[in-house]
């Protein structure tokens, strides 16, 4: 996989990774949050609400005391006469309001005296056994009772009760009100509408366990069901302040509650949980959409990141590639980027530079070596040359013998020289192939012509068959050299008086074959694979065959390959030698005089 | 057109200069002058008066072009006086370089002796063609 799609890989999942973390994190605190913040807000409308509703009870209370104040005759200390209080009462018009349902004026032991609303078997009736007299007698000051459930209605009532007291101290007596939850009702007007929806409005009793309200109506007062079948009703007897609660069939809510001291009531809110943490589950979507698309740019970024990361360590290799390939290219960068890339090119350059000052270094030496081998050569060479040629007079026989086995040792000393140079320089890219087209015939003619002196030592003929006069795009010099080569091998390898086949024909259309056949024992089976490789020469089967280099057939190679052609061999009689360049040129038929002198 | 006859040699190597000895005059019946360097031939150039002249490229001290320079600047070189290089160095690039130079030809080294002579009379030919 590619470096850049890695990074980019990793980028990618570490941020999808990420996100969801942060996702699934945030989600949760959300959540809890919003359903924190939804039991906050409806537990304070709750505190309102009952507020307003024990204000209200407060406000009958001190209306019932201001009218337990103008009972009492201040010349005599006790409460007026029967027929007073009867009109007092009738004139107190807040207390009358407050209490559509009945006022009544009690006796000092809590015995009905007095009432505005007629009701049979009321008055003369001894209240003191009940708990809310009981409880007024205990602590001297106005109460409100509990809810009584009316025994005919089966609504509850309440029932306020204020002392009526002398200066002293004394009580005088006691007046009390009456509220009838099913006429009238204590809770405020127009309570949020909201209330009146799937949200659930709740009011119970919890000491008499009944619904007292559903809504905000008191109409439907009902017994509570037993523990464990309505979960709500549970989680308000619990008192349980807020919080969760799930039902049996299997409705999450969010539950706020309230008492109501005065009432020991209790006030309840559920609220669907899914419709409380709709905000929250909208709040999230936006949320996710924005990492959606931070994701993606990151994704992005780091898509960029990598690329401007890589693209460089690309551009480096290419041009690492490309100098292998062409040895006499040294490209020398411009060191930009992050650091390390930086650090690379510098690297690279110092690379480069070195294999310049190398390959400078390589051409200098064989040109020393050139020079510093060639000129003893000249010398010894030519005095052999002169010694054999007799100018420096006879020689006797043996002498002469010695001197031929020094000349031809000499010679090939050259030739190796020569070889190893080429070699040099061809496999350094230092040649130079100046290509074009020209026809083989008479290249192939002039090589026969300038080999023939050897040849004929050992009656060796050639045969050209050139019959189509073919043309090839090549360098005349180098092929030259080639051909050179192969026909001297062929020479060599000849038995005596053999022959020479030279063939030119077109190989495809676009290319031109020679092969060049001798008539010896072809190449052994075991030296085939390695003949073109350097110093892999055949055993010395010939006295001949001993004047070889061992480069010749490397350098062969090494040359038609760099004019984009191929080598080969195959044995028949003897050995086939063919090599196959690229046919001559339309545009330039003409072959090239000079070419051929090389 | 006169035939070659006397040939000036400036070769820094004496085993060199024994062999050209023997090839030019023994075995190419040629008059030869050898200098040792390139000061010896400036200072004989003008007594000997060659038909040809024959110059190392690599000397010690005055190079084979600069010699070549120095003939030039002394005025012993005619216009039909044909000079040529003597050089193991044959690399393409160097052998341009000489022809730039304006020498007639070059011979590279190692040289036949035997052939020598008649490769100076050919460039001889050649020149005066």
């Amino acid at each position: 996989m590619l470096l850049r799609n890695r990074i980019v890989l990793i980028i990618c999942l570490a941020s999808v990774l990420t996100m969801t973390a942060m996702m699934v994190t945030v989600y949760q605190l959300l959540l809890d949050d919003y359903e924190y913040l939804v039991a906050e807000h409806e537990s304070s409308s709750l505190a309102d609400l009952s507020h307003q509703v024990e204000q209200g009870l407060q406000q009958s209370l001190i209306a019932l005391e201001s009218v337990s104040w103008r009972l009492v005759d201040s010349n005599t200390g006790t409460l007026y006469p029967l027929k007073e209080l009867e009109a007092i009462m009738q004139q107190s018009r807040l207390a009358n309001d407050r209490f559509p349902d009945g006022l009544l004026i009690f006796d000092a032991d809590a015995t009905a005296i007095a009432e505005n609303i007629h009701v049979p078997g009321r008055l003369g009736t001894n209240y003191a056994d009940r708990a809310h007299f009981r409880r007024l007698f205990k602590s001297g000051k106005p109460i409100i009772s509990e809810p009584i459930i009316g025994r005919t209605t089966g609504l509850p009532l309440l029932s306020f009760l204020v002392p009526v007291l002398s200066d002293e101290g004394k009580r005088l007596g006691i007046v009390g009100g009456v509220i009838d939850l099913s006429k009238n009702n204590i809770l405020p007007e127009g309570i949020d509408e909201n209330w009146q929806d799937d949200n659930t409005f709740l009011i119970i009793d919890v000491n008499n366990r009944l619904f007292v309200s559903m809504q905000q109506k008191f109409d439907e007062v009902q017994p509570l069901p037993p523990p464990g079948q309505n979960a709500l009703v549970d989680a308000a007897s619990r008192n349980l302040h807020s919080g969760q609660v799930t039902t049996a069939d299997n409705q999450r809510y969010v539950v706020v509650t309230r008492e109501l001291a005065d009432l020991g009531w209790i006030m309840l809110r559920a609220i669907p949980y899914q419709r409380a943490i709709a905000p929250a589950r909208k709040s999230f979507a936006n949320f996710s959409i924005i990492s959606l698309f931070i994701a993606i740019t990151v994704a992005m970024i780091g898509w960029w990141v990598a690329c401007s990361l890589t693209r460089p360590l690309e551009y480096i290799a290419q041009r690492i590639d490309s100098m292998a390939d062409d040895p006499s290219e040294v490209s020398i960068l411009t060191a930009k980027g992050g650091p390390e890339i930086q650090s690379l090119t510098r690297a690279m350059n110092r690379l480069a530079k070195e294999r310049q000052a190398v390959d400078r270094l390589k051409d200098d030496f064989i040109s020393s070596v050139s020079h510093e081998l060639r000129t003893p050569m000249t010398s010894l060479h030519g005095s052999l040359k002169l010694l054999n040629a007799g100018v420096t007079g006879d020689l006797p026989s043996k002498a002469r013998s010695m001197i031929e086995l020094a000349l031809r040792n000499s010679e090939r000393l050259q030739l190796l020289v020569r070889d190893l140079l080429d070699f040099n320089k061809l496999i350094s890219g230092n040649i130079v192939f100046e290509r074009q087209s020209f026809a083989l015939s008479e290249l192939l003619q002039q090589a026969v012509n300038d080999i023939g002196p050897m040849a004929a030592e050992c009656g060796i003929r050639f045969d050209i068959h050139d019959d189509q006069h073919l043309g090839v795009w090549a360098d005349a010099q180098r092929l030259r050299q080639v051909v050179d080569n192969l026909l001297s091998n062929a020479v060599k390898h000849s038995p005596l008086g053999g022959e020479v086949r030279i063939t030119t024909e077109p190989a495809s259309p676009e290319r031109v074959r020679v092969t060049v056949s001798d008539q010896g024992s072809g190449v052994p089976d075991e030296f085939s694979p390695r003949i073109f490789e350097r110093f892999a020469q055949a055993d010395r089967g010939s006295k001949r065959a001993v004047t070889g280099t061992g480069l010749g057939l490397a350098i062969a190679r090494e040359l038609i390959m760099r004019m984009d052609g191929a080598i080969g061999f195959y044995n028949t009689e003897g050995a086939n030698f063919w090599f196959e360049l690229p046919k001559a040129r339309e545009r330039q038929q003409e072959p090239q005089e000079e070419s051929t002198l090389g | 057109m006169t035939v070659l006859q006397r040939v000036l040699y400036v070769e820094d190597d004496p085993d060199i200069s024994e062999i050209a000895a023997l090839a030019l005059e023994a075995v190419g019946g040629l008059t030869l002058k050898g200098c040792e360097s390139g000061h010896e031939a400036l200072a004989e150039v003008d007594s000997f008066a060659p038909d040809l002249i024959l110059l190392d490229v690599m000397m010690p001290g005055m190079d084979g072009p600069e010699t070549l320079e120095a003939l030039r600047r002394q005025g012993s070189i005619s216009s039909d006086t044909p000079v040529v290089f003597v050089t193991a160095k044959v690399h393409p690039e160097e052998l341009r370089r000489y022809r730039e130079m304006g020498v007639t030809d070059v011979i590279s080294k190692p040289f036949d002796p035997m052939t020598l002579a008649n490769e100076l009379r050919a460039i001889w030919e050649r020149f005066h063609a």
